[in-house]
């Protein structure tokens, strides 16, 4: 019995020594204590290899005193020597300095951060997904110094736009070149409103889920985008989708789930002392709920929140799984999602499936080809009619004076109507829709399916030299159905212009497709000191839309909402072609790693610049270059300064026209004729030009990348000034011209400005670290020219008609323009006495009243972690712009807004500000008669100036307050690791100038024509839960 | 490494030889237009859109000068009883002419030049331009006129304001020619949806707006008044309701098929028959009362200068207002519209004659026109024939005087041009009949901005001042401020 307890104790001890000896095992953790996987583990003396799991786990054959060496991307390589051979070692790599950091850049080359002479910002996916919204870019917001994003007041479904380091282009986009896995996209806005209203239908970007994001890089300059051309003329977004290669290996399954409600930021805040009647009498009309200049309210009179009634709580949960395979091979990832919304109007949804499926495959040692293909299918219901358009339930319930419920006006049938059809009119305006007839009868809906493919080979010819192609299309469907119900009861038509019904259904089908091909080589060594990197490449961009649709007016069977139903219809066809081809080449010069010189030249053919007999060209060559100086390998800094870069750059762009067959005078014929003969008109109120050639971008750009303190601090600065000149612009011309615009190249614009962004970790502990950033960014523009004559370029109309966004010489770009106060020369308003009250005198000529864009933007951060906690919350704030504010105009007119109510009530009265038109002094205004006719007058459609509000606010933007469930807790379960979150989006004000709207309620943000509120949906907040699971 | 050199080498070559934009020119043409088209179908197209224009008629004659001469009313829009300000319904009319007709126009007499035509058909654009542009002289006063419409032709976008003086000379230079150029015959064919292709009829109304024309300027240029208006008469003018010049409308296809009075009657519902006239036929147990008028209710017009706050003060239920409506079965959409009728014709006849001594023919006119324009109902509908003893019972009670002849001849003028209501206004301004009263005689509405008067023409966009700066500014200088009571160059009344 003895000898066999020795027996086994001696193999024991054999077998374990075998086993010790035979292997090390270690888990590799980040900075920050998270796992690693993916990290190569390399025994240096064996050169033997692995690489971590999942956990950051790892085991390799390994004796004593071998070397292992721990590298991974973004990390400083990390060795040591086995000295035991028992124990698990523990090793946490710390962040690499910018030997290793890597950006993804132009065509998809991922590029060291420490050779580009431009300004990059990369965004990772987890940032992208952290708080989603149904349009990816809003994760964004604030973040990327130089990036500003605005979006619509038009609900969820709503478009958002983009701009980088100022609008360069009067009435060009000013939007940047989207491009996913290495094709551009098409973002057009479908549908937008004018001064009239209309539906907001989103924009192309908007169906591209969040949850597939794996980075997010902003080419902002004109150097960064140089290689893409004249569409990347104001910067290029590049967004790459995951493929799996950072799951863990093998097999893995990710769901993850979000579910937020929302609802509105309720800021409207109109007076309830006074309510319904004129003149300071109650109204014994009973259609006219709206005016609110009637007689003081008996302190018993109950009050209704018309608004908290209309607008319910909003709903919308997203939910997707994505299985991942990962092998030495390549990768793939196949990600399904659903998201689904209801709006805070609930007759409002939206519904989305997407599928996603990316690969990486790297079919032998010279040949890697990378796939993708992206599905979705979108269906919306009940889009919001936008501003002052009758069929906006928006407009009329701010105008309900408080002592009247809404919902008074639902009805027998709660629908809004008389009869179940007819509108149930509030007031006998027929421009003031029932806001639940506006809500119930809505059947407007937009359908979009929209097929994403790419791919990109590329071949290794020689390890130094390189064939890639690059191809892809997007392709979507789109359709539209708008009505305008019938609401008619014919003394009172529901909607104005329509009473039997207007209905139009069209089906427009997009495709664009990118190809590129290059030649390259990479890092061939000139001399010892010298590498030089390069390829030339030609490429084609191809776009096609074409648009179906038919028209019918009056309906014949009342409610029967179809198109065979009326009585009127007219087809319509619209069709467009385009395209663009080009050759580049691109050229780095490295000296030993610490200079690099790049340069990039580029040539582009337009057809949309083509015609028969044009002399001007339809092509432009155009190049850059750009330098980056490695200070701290150079020369000896001071030791808090781990790296510092200097880099500067100069490029040069050209664009085309946006619009195919713009270069000649065109005929159509109009509807179906008259009496037996065709009708035939000028298409079009448009002068077309023949000599149009490209417009001509330059872009200077200096900057420094400093990080500090062993790189827990970092500041990156970036200084631009960039010019437009000969830009293709609609100048509005006199209608007696015959024509109300014409094109022409004649602007000239310049933008100047600086970007800041700082980064620091404040604490950084292994249980808790803190870690800030601040991005600050002001951009200058000026419209040096406009035309030969130095006219004023009206960009857009405000809905009050008082108002308009102009381009003037001198002035920055986009100023709100509008009418003024008349004042003195010592600034005081004039005021007249008419019908025994004074009122406020206008100016006949237009003025700059604000800048419709705020030219400084702020974004802070902060994210706190103590152990399985993290806590992220976000504030962003713009200053110095201005809005023109129809809401507030309205609210004055109708006596709702609170400055319309002096301190001691109407009958103490007020006494306006200002002098009297003989220079004596204005007298007091009392009573609600008298203070009517002050305000009646004033702020409608008079004087702009009444309504332009500074603009300036911070918003507290983001929160997110997440749990990572410990691992002891999941060792148990299938589950590898599960995050919760609780989130919210838009929570709130630290402060904003502008009282009763959101400072950012624009109804035509992804126009040129920012600056203008024109009574939108109310922007919501939102709050809830996410979930992420990994299996 | 040779062989990839030369690989390398054939690559380059080939991609910066390549013809990089083969195809563009072809690619960049629309193919669903064309850039040229028959000068018939450009026709077509501008006599439909000088008939009505469904925004312009609403807006400007309608919500405007119809309320300006007291024949209709519209509670919604009071601004045009008050006369306080609401500038987009006034501008209507000449942001729509110029990139409608008038670039039409243009672009027919252009391609017409281009093509040799000095024949009919340049005559009859001639003479449409001469309509269109009296419509816009006379509501608006200066305005382009000779570098009208010509931002393609002459990259002219911002014309000149033209004084009207000059425009009304020209545009009687032009009648006079284009009528000398009309033969027997037009190439029209079923393009001329006037006149059908009688080209006798293009001439009768070319002397007959000639006659207008000239007529109106009687107070401001006396001799040249008179010396167009033998002209006109020696050319040929109306003779009959045959002669009358109109459109024919039709319930569809499409919105542009119909007649604008016929839109609007349904869209604007509120819109009422003007207390002013329907207390003048009914005074006078005018037969047209029930023509113009519903017939089936008998409550009277609505009267003039209140808005709905107004009115409720009076006790008045403005949710259903307590006036009588145009009649339905004038306002069809598949019925007619009128250009210039005899009736307007046979009276500026009669004035001519009354006012150089010939009673006698003066009377013979103004008989002949007072009947024409109670028969001319009948183009709307059959059913409103007239038995000629009524009307000679009218005539024996209502007949000719000639010391009132302007009060009669302007009185019966304006109930002759109801749906006409830009002639209307037009006519009211140069002779001051009928005599309308602002505000029923009561002080002028708090919110007036015209000193308690009528005003005397409608405004400009004010954007204009913006994107034309230089000329518009000069019209300014020249006419006067571009609000309601500057007064056009014949409105010396």
């Amino acid at each position: 019995m003895m000898k066999l307890k020795k027996l086994f104790t001696l193999l024991f001890f054999v077998f374990s020594t075998l086993i010790y000896a035979q292997s090390v095992s270690g888990i590799i953790n980040d900075n920050q204590g998270l796992p690693l996987p993916g990290a190569t583990v390399v025994n240096l003396n064996t050169s033997e290899g692995t690489t971590t799991d999942f956990d950051g786990n790892f085991s390799i054959e390994s004796s004593l005193d071998d070397i292992l060496q721990i590298s991974f991307i973004g990390f400083q390589t990390y060795q040591f020597q086995v000295s035991g051979l028992t124990d698990i070692i523990n090793i946490q790599l710390e962040p690499g300095n910018e030997l290793e950091e890597v950006v993804v850049s132009s065509f998809g080359f991922e590029k060291k951060t420490k050779s580009l002479g431009y300004s990059v910002s990369q965004v990772d996916g987890d940032e992208m997904s952290r708080v989603k919204s149904s349009n990816p870019l809003q994760a964004l917001r604030g973040k990327i110094a130089g990036v500003n994003i605005s979006n619509n007041a038009s609900g969820v479904k709503g478009s958002t736009r983009v701009v980088i380091r100022g609008s360069s282009s009067f009435n060009g986009s000013n939007q940047p070149l989207y491009v996913i896995d290495g094709i551009s996209i098409q973002n057009e806005q479908l549908g937008t409103a004018g001064e009239w209203g209309g539906i907001d239908g989103g924009d192309g970007l908007s169906t591209i889920n969040p949850d597939d994001i794996k980075s997010v890089s902003v080419l902002k300059g004109g150097a960064a985008a140089a290689l893409y051309g004249s569409r990347a003329s104001n910067g290029v977004i590049l967004i790459t989708t995951k493929n799996g290669s950072n799951a863990e290996k093998g097999l893995g399954v990710e769901l993850s789930n979000q579910t937020t409600f929302s609802r509105i930021n309720n800021f409207f805040n109109p007076q309830l002392s006074y309510g319904n009647g004129l003149l300071g009498v109650a109204s014994t009309n009973e259609l006219d709920p709206f005016n609110s200049w009637g007689p003081k309210l008996n302190s018993g009179t109950k009050l209704y929140d018309n608004m908290d009634t209309l607008y319910d709580t909003g709903f919308n949960m997203s939910n997707s799984v994505a299985f991942t395979s990962n092998t030495d091979m390549g990768s793939t990832r196949v990600a399904f999602t659903n998201l689904e919304a209801t709006d805070v109007i609930d007759t409002s949804q939206l519904k989305r499936n997407s599928l996603n499926l990316t690969t990486v495959q790297n079919l032998s040692d010279k040949l890697t080809v990378n796939a993708s293909i992206k599905y979705s299918e979108t269906r919306e219901k009940g889009n919001i009619v936008m501003g002052t358009s009758p069929a906006s339930p928006n407009e009329t319930i701010r105008n309900f004076t408080p002592e009247i419920d809404v919902n008074d006006y639902l009805g027998t049938f709660g629908n809004g109507t008389t009869d179940g059809i007819n509108e149930l009119l509030p007031s006998s305006s027929i421009y003031s829709t029932n806001p639940w007839f506006a809500k119930y009868n809505n059947p407007n809906s937009v359908f979009k399916d929209r097929l994403l493919a790419s791919t990109s080979i590329q071949y290794d010819i020689k390890d130094y030299l390189y064939l890639k192609l690059q191809a892809g299309f997007d392709r979507s469907t789109n359709h539209f159905n708008n009505t305008t119900n019938f609401g008619g009861n014919l003394n009172f038509p529901g909607i104005s212009f329509f009473p039997l019904g207007d209905l139009y259904e069209q089906t427009q089908t997009i495709k664009q497709h990118d190809a590129d091909f290059f030649i390259g080589t990479n890092g061939i060594n000139i001399t010892d000191d010298f590498s030089f990197n390069g390829f030339i490449g030609t490429g084609t961009f191809a776009f096609e839309s074409e648009s179906i649709g038919v028209l019918g007016r009056n309906t014949v069977i009342p409610g029967l909402l179809t198109i065979q139903n009326t009585a009127n219809q007219q087809a319509l066809y619209n069709y467009g072609q385009k395209q663009i081809n080009s050759v580049y080449a691109n050229t780095e010069f490295d000296y030993q790693d610490k200079i690099f010189l790049t340069f990039t030249a580029r040539n582009d053919w337009f057809s949309t610049l083509s015609a028969a007999g044009k002399e001007a060209p339809n092509n432009d060559l155009y190049g850059s270059a750009s330098l980056s100086v490695i200070l701290s390998d150079l020369v000896e800094l001071p030791s808090f300064i781990s790296f510092a870069k200097l880099r500067g750059g100069y490029s040069q762009v050209a664009g085309g026209a946006g619009n195919p067959y713009s270069l000649s005078l065109t005929y159509g014929l109009i509807g179906q004729g008259h009496l037996g003969s065709p009708l035939g008109a000028i298409n079009g109120d448009n002068i077309p030009n023949k000599t149009i050639t490209p417009f001509q971008k330059d872009e200077t750009e200096i900057g420094f990348d400093l990080r500090m303190f062993d790189n827990k601090v970092s500041l990156d600065f970036a200084y631009y000034e960039n010019k437009t000149m000969g830009d293709i612009v609609n100048a509005a011309t006199s209608r007696a011209s015959g024509y109300t615009a014409t094109t022409i190249n004649l602007g000239e614009m310049t933008n100047k400005g600086i970007e800041i962004l700082l980064r620091g970790t404040v604490i950084d502990k292994e249980d808790l670290s803190l870690d800030l950033s601040l991005t600050y960014a002001n951009n200058q523009s000026n419209v040096v020219k406009t035309d030969e004559s130095g006219s004023l370029l009206q960009l857009a109309v405000g809905s009050l008609f008082n108002s308009f966004i102009g381009a003037k010489e001198g002035e920055p770009f986009g100023v709100i323009y509008g009418t003024s106060f008349l004042r003195d020369n010592q600034g005081r308003v004039i005021h007249t006495l008419i019908d025994g009250v004074p009122i406020a005198q206008r100016e006949n000529v237009s003025k700059v009243l604000g800048l419709g864009v705020a030219p400084t933007q702020l974004g802070f951060g902060g994210d706190l972690r103590y152990k399985n906690f993290s806590l992220y919350v976000f504030f962003e704030g713009k200053f110095g712009g201005s809005i023109i504010s129809d809401t507030n105009s309205r609210m004055k007119q109708l006596g709702r807004h609170a400055v319309t109510v002096p301190a001691g009530g109407r009958e103490a009265g007020f006494t306006p500000d200002g002098v009297m038109d003989d220079g004596s002094a204005v007298p007091k205004v009392v009573g609600s008669g008298d203070i009517q006719k002050y305000w009646n007058t004033a702020a409608r459609f008079d004087i702009g100036e009444e309504n332009v509000y500074t603009n300036d606010f911070i918003r507290i933007s983001q929160l997110s307050l997440n749990y990572r469930l410990p691992k002891e807790f999941l060792q148990k379960t299938f589950i590898k690791s599960a995050n919760v979150a609780l989130i919210g989006n838009n929570l709130g004000f630290i402060f904003k100038d502008v009282p009763n709207i959101d400072p950012e309620s624009f109804n035509r943000a992804s126009t040129n024509a920012q600056g203008i509120e024109g009574i939108g949906m109310p922007i919501g907040e939102s709050l809830g839960l996410s979930i992420n699971l990994k299996l | 490494m040779k062989k990839l050199n030369i690989l390398l080498l054939t690559i380059s070559f080939a991609l910066l030889s390549c013809d990089y934009d083969k195809g563009f020119e072809e690619m960049n043409v629309d193919p669903t237009a064309s850039t040229s088209l028959d000068v018939n179908q450009k026709f077509a197209y501008l006599f439909l859109k000088s008939a009505s224009d469904e925004y312009e008629y609403t807006y400007t004659e309608v919500l405007c000068a119809a309320q300006l001469v007291q024949q209709l009313m519209h509670q919604t829009f009071p601004q045009s009883s008050i006369f306080s300000l609401r500038e987009d319904l006034l501008t209507a009319s000449w942001d729509v002419a110029y990139v409608s007709t008038i670039k039409t126009v243009v672009d027919i007499i252009d391609q017409l030049e281009k093509d040799g035509n000095t024949g009919t058909e340049m005559g009859i654009a001639r003479i449409m331009k001469a309509y269109i542009f009296h419509k816009i002289v006379d509501a608006y006063g200066d305005t382009p006129y000779f570098d009208a419409g010509k931002g393609y032709l002459d990259s002219n976008f911002r014309p000149v304001y033209d004084d009207a003086e000059l425009i009304y000379m020209d545009m009687l230079r032009e009648l006079e020619e284009g009528v000398a150029q009309i033969g027997g015959s037009s190439t029209l064919g079923n393009a001329d949806i006037i006149f059908g292709g009688d080209t006798t009829k293009w001439k009768k109304f070319g002397n007959s707006l000639m006659l207008r024309l000239a007529m109106r300027i009687k107070n401001v240029d006396a001799a040249s008044s008179s010396a167009w208006i033998t002209k006109a008469i020696a050319g040929g003018v109306m003779d009959s309701n045959a002669d009358t010049a109109m459109m024919v409308h039709t319930n569809g296809p499409t919105e542009l098929n119909k007649n604008a009075w016929g839109i609007h009657y349904v869209r604007y519902p509120r819109t009422r028959l003007g207390k002013t006239i329907y207390d003048w036929l009914d005074n006078r147990n005018d037969p047209r009362l029930n023509i113009i008028a519903d017939p089936s209710n008998t409550y009277g017009g609505n009267p003039y200068g209140f808005n709905d706050n107004d009115l409720s003060g009076q006790g008045i239920d403005v949710g259903d207002l307590p006036y009588t409506n145009v009649n339905p079965a004038i306002s069809r959409p598949d019925q007619p519209r009128m250009l210039l009728t005899y009736a307007q014709t046979a009276f500026v006849l009669a004035e001519h004659y009354a006012a150089s001594g010939d009673h006698v023919t003066a009377e013979t006119h103004y008989n002949s026109a007072v009947t024409s324009a109670m028969n001319q109902w009948v183009l709307w509908d059959p059913s409103f024939a007239l038995p000629s003893a009524d009307i000679n019972a009218y005539l024996a009670v209502n007949s000719y005087d000639s010391a009132n002849y302007n009060e009669l001849i302007g009185d019966q003028f304006w109930v002759a041009s109801f749906l006409d209501f830009f002639e209307a206004f037009a006519n009211y301004r140069r002779t001051g009949f009928p005599a309308l009263q602002p505000f029923g005689g009561n002080p002028a509405h708090p919110e007036n901005l015209t000193n308690g008067t009528i005003p005397r023409r409608m405004i400009y966009n004010p954007n204009e001042a913006n994107i034309n700066p230089e000329n518009f500014d000069a019209m300014i200088t020249s006419q006067g401020p571009n609000n309601r009571t500057t007064r056009v160059w014949w409105d010396v009344n």
